[in-house]
C-alpha cells in the first residue's frame, strides 16, 4: 500500500533507530523479571499500573488496519463513518458486562489464558481445549493480516531497497527477540513508547491531511458537489440495522474477547488500575476514530473515484500528496504504522504463546511441567508462533483469508458462557460446551453457505442467539450435580456476595472461597 | 470495608442500547439536512450519543464497581 513511496536513506535510518529503540526497550524490561515463573512472563506478575496498561490496551487494539481499513471505510461512507468512534468505544463497554467479577476470579484463582476461566468455572478439560482451538483459528489469520501490512510498511520505509518478505522475516525476528526477551513487561513497554508514537502519527498526519485538503470546511463543501451521498445517512433502515448496528453490537462483543485484552485485565495491579486504564480507553476513539473519518473524507475530496480495495490506499495516496512538503512527517507517520502494527502483533503472539503453553502443552502433553519449563515453553512458542505466521504469509491459502473475515463473529461466541458463569450458579458445563458449538457451528455454516448476514444481522448475531438459547436449555434440563454445583457455589459467588450492610439484611457467616490456584 | 458494588446493571444495559439508535441515525435517513455548523445535524446527534455512552460507561465504573479494597 505503501510502495508507491519514494523515500531517501535517511528515512532507513529512521526505521533502523526505532527497531534499535523497541529492542532495546525489550531487553530493559528484561531486567525487571522477578521469578521466571509463567504468571510473570506472561501477565508481568499482575502488576501492569494504570498508565502502561492504557497504553498497552491502546496500541493493542489500534493496529495497522486503523491507518488503512479505517481510513478506507471513511472514504467509501463519508459522514457515518462517525460510527468508527462507538465501534471502538463500545469494546469498553461491553467489557463491563464481565471485567470486574474476572478480574477478581483471575487473581484468586490463578488465571492466565480465557480458557482458565472456562475450564475452571465449569470444571471442564473439554471445554479448555474448544476455548483454546476457537481462540487459535480466530487470531492466527488476524497475524497473518499484521504480517503483511509489515512488509508494506517496511517496503514503503525503504522505497523496495528491503523486498517485502525480508521486511516480513526480519521485523518478526525483531519481535521474536524483545517478546522472548521481556515477555508481558517487554511487550508492554514497547507498546507504551509505540502507542505514543502511533497517537501522534495519526493526529499529525490528520492535521496535514486536513489542510492540504483545504480544511473541513472546504471538504464538505467540495463533497456537497461531487458526492453528495457521503454526507447523508443512509437511507434504507434495512442497511442501517445489517450494516451498522448490527456491526456495532458484533464489534463490541468480538473485540472485547480478543485474548490479548482479556489479558490485560487479568495483568492490572489493582481494580483502581484496571478501572483508570478502561476510563482512558473510553476517551481514546473520540480522537482517533475521528482521525480516521477525517482522513477519508479528505480523501474522498482530493482523490475520487477508487472503487473497493482500492479505496483502502487512499492514506498512502495522501502520504505521497504530502511527501514534498513534509518529508520527514511522512517518514514519522510510516514509522507510527509500523508501531501500530508491531504492537498489535507482539500482545496477540504472547497471548498465543500462552495459550499453546498453558491450555496444550500444560494441560495436554506435560501436566507434570514444572514453572520455570513452562515459561521456556512460551518463548519457544513464540519464535514458533511467529515463523509459523511467516511461512502462512507466504503460502497463504484461501481458507486462511476467510478466517479473517469472520474471527470476531467466531470469537464473539466465547461472550454468552463467559457472562453466563459469571452470573448465573445453573448456568452448566453441557450448557456451555453444546452452546459454545452451537452457536461456533451456526457461523460456519452461514458464512460457508455464503450468507454472512442475513436479513438483518450479521451470521455472528444469529450465533450468538443460538449459543445463549442451547446453553440456557441444557442448563435447564441437565443440572450439575450436588457436588459441582456447591463447588461453583462456592468458588465463583459467594465471593461476590455483598456485605452485611448497616440493617443486616444480607447474609451473614459464610466464608469467602479458598484462594487455591487452579490445576489446568 | 466498602458495600461490594458491580458497574452493570439492567437499566444500564438498556439505557445503552436505547442510546444506539440514536447513535445509529434513523431518524434522518437519506438526509443531510439540517445543518449545523455546516455538518448534518444527525452527525452532531450521533457523535452525542456516543459520548453519553462513554460518559455513562465512565460514570459506572468510578460510582458502581468495587468489589476488592485497593492498595494501589
Amino acid at each position: 500500500m505503501t510502495d508507491t513511496l519514494e523515500l531517501g536513506v535517511d528515512a532507513m535510518v529512521a526505521l533502523g533507530l526505532y527497531l534499535a529503540a523497541t529492542l532495546s526497550i525489550g531487553f530493559l524490561a528484561r531486567a525487571r523479571a522477578r521469578d521466571g515463573s509463567p504468571v510473570d512472563y506472561f501477565l508481568g506478575g499482575r502488576a501492569t499500573g494504570a498508565l502502561v496498561l492504557f497504553f498497552t490496551m491502546q496500541a493493542t487494539q489500534y493496529s495497522g488496519n486503523a491507518f488503512f481499513g479505517f481510513t478506507g471505510m471513511g472514504y467509501r461512507n463519508g459522514l457515518i463513518w462517525i460510527l468508527a468512534v462507538p465501534l471502538i468505544g463500545l469494546i469498553i463497554t461491553a467489557q463491563l458486562a464481565f471485567a470486574p467479577r474476572l478480574y477478581v476470579l483471575s487473581k484468586r484463582r490463578n488465571y492466565i489464558t480465557p480458557a482458565d476461566y472456562y475450564a475452571d468455572r465449569y470444571g471442564s478439560r473439554g471445554l479448555r481445549i474448544v476455548v483454546a482451538v476457537l481462540t487459535i483459528v480466530s487470531m492466527f489469520p488476524y497475524l497473518m493480516i499484521q504480517a503483511e501490512a509489515t512488509g508494506h510498511a517496511v517496503v514503503g520505509l525503504t522505497s523496495g531497497a528491503l523486498p517485502f518478505w525480508s521486511g516480513v522475516v526480519f521485523v518478526s525476528a525483531i519481535m521474536a527477540v524483545y517478546i522472548s526477551v521481556g515477555g508481558w513487561r517487554g511487550v508492554v513497554w514497547t507498546d507504551a513508547f509505540q502507542g505514543v508514537l502511533l497517537t501522534i502519527a495519526m493526529l499529525a498526519a490528520t492535521g496535514v491531511i486536513l489542510r492540504m485538503a483545504g480544511g473541513l470546511d472546504s471538504v464538505i463543501a467540495t463533497l456537497d458537489r461531487i458526492e453528495p451521498s457521503l454526507l447523508a445517512a443512509p437511507d434504507d433502515p434495512e442497511v442501517l440495522t445489517a450494516n451498522w448496528l448490527s456491526l456495532l453490537v458484533v464489534s463490541a462483543i468480538g473485540f472485547a474477547m480478543y485474548p490479548q485484552a482479556i489479558q490485560r485485565v487479568y495483568a492490572a495491579r489493582s481494580e483502581r488500575a484496571l478501572k483508570r486504564g478502561l476510563t482512558a480507553m473510553l476517551l481514546v476513539p473520540f480522537a482517533l476514530g475521528a482521525c480516521t473519518l477525517l482522513i477519508g473524507l479528505s480523501g474522498a475530496a482530493l482523490h475520487p473515484g477508487l472503487e473497493g480495495k482500492a479505496s483502502d490506499s487512499v492514506f498512502a495516496l495522501l502520504l505521497a500528496d504530502a511527501l514534498q512538503e513534509h518529508y520527514w512527517l511522512v517518514v514519522f507517520v510510516l514509522c507510527g504504522v509500523l508501531a501500530a502494527i508491531m504492537s498489535t502483533s507482539s500482545s496477540v503472539v504472547l497471548s498465543l504463546s500462552s495459550i499453546f503453553t498453558r491450555d496444550i502443552y500444560h494441560a495436554l502433553l506435560r501436566p507434570e511441567a514444572r514453572p520455570r519449563e513452562l515459561a521456556l515453553a512460551g518463548r519457544l512458542f513464540v519464535s514458533f508462533i511467529l515463523l509459523l505466521v511467516v511461512l502462512a504469509s507466504v503460502n497463504t491459502t484461501t481458507t486462511l483469508w476467510r478466517l479473517t473475515e469472520i474471527k470476531i463473529e467466531l470469537l464473539m461466541q466465547l461472550f454468552p458462557p463467559l457472562v453466563l458463569g459469571l452470573y448465573w450458579r445453573r448456568a452448566s458445563r453441557s450448557g456451555a460446551m453444546l452452546g459454545l458449538l452451537s452457536g461456533t457451528a451456526v457461523v460456519a455454516i452461514m458464512i460457508l453457505t455464503g450468507h454472512p448476514r442475513w436479513w438483518l444481522f450479521q451470521a455472528g448475531l444469529y450465533g450468538l442467539f443460538a449459543n445463549l438459547a442451547v446453553s440456557v436449555v441444557a442448563a435447564l434440563v441437565a443440572r450439575e450435580d450436588p457436588d459441582a454445583q456447591m463447588r461453583i457455589d462456592r468458588d465463583f459467588f459467594m465471593v461476590f456476595e455483598r456485605a452485611p450492610d448497616a440493617a443486616g439484611r444480607a447474609q451473614s457467616g459464610r466464608s469467602i472461597s479458598n484462594d487455591s490456584p487452579i490445576t489446568p | 470495608m466498602k458495600q461490594k458494588r458491580e458497574p452493570g446493571s439492567p437499566i444500564f444495559w438498556l439505557t445503552i442500547f436505547a442510546l444506539l439508535f440514536v447513535v445509529t441515525p434513523y431518524a434522518f435517513m437519506g438526509t443531510s439536512e439540517p445543518r449545523l455548523w455546516n455538518l448534518p445535524v444527525w452527525f452532531h446527534l450521533s457523535l452525542l450519543a456516543t459520548l453519553a455512552i462513554a460518559l455513562l460507561s465512565a460514570w459506572r465504573i468510578w460510582r458502581s464497581w468495587h468489589l476488592e479494597d485497593d492498595h494501589d
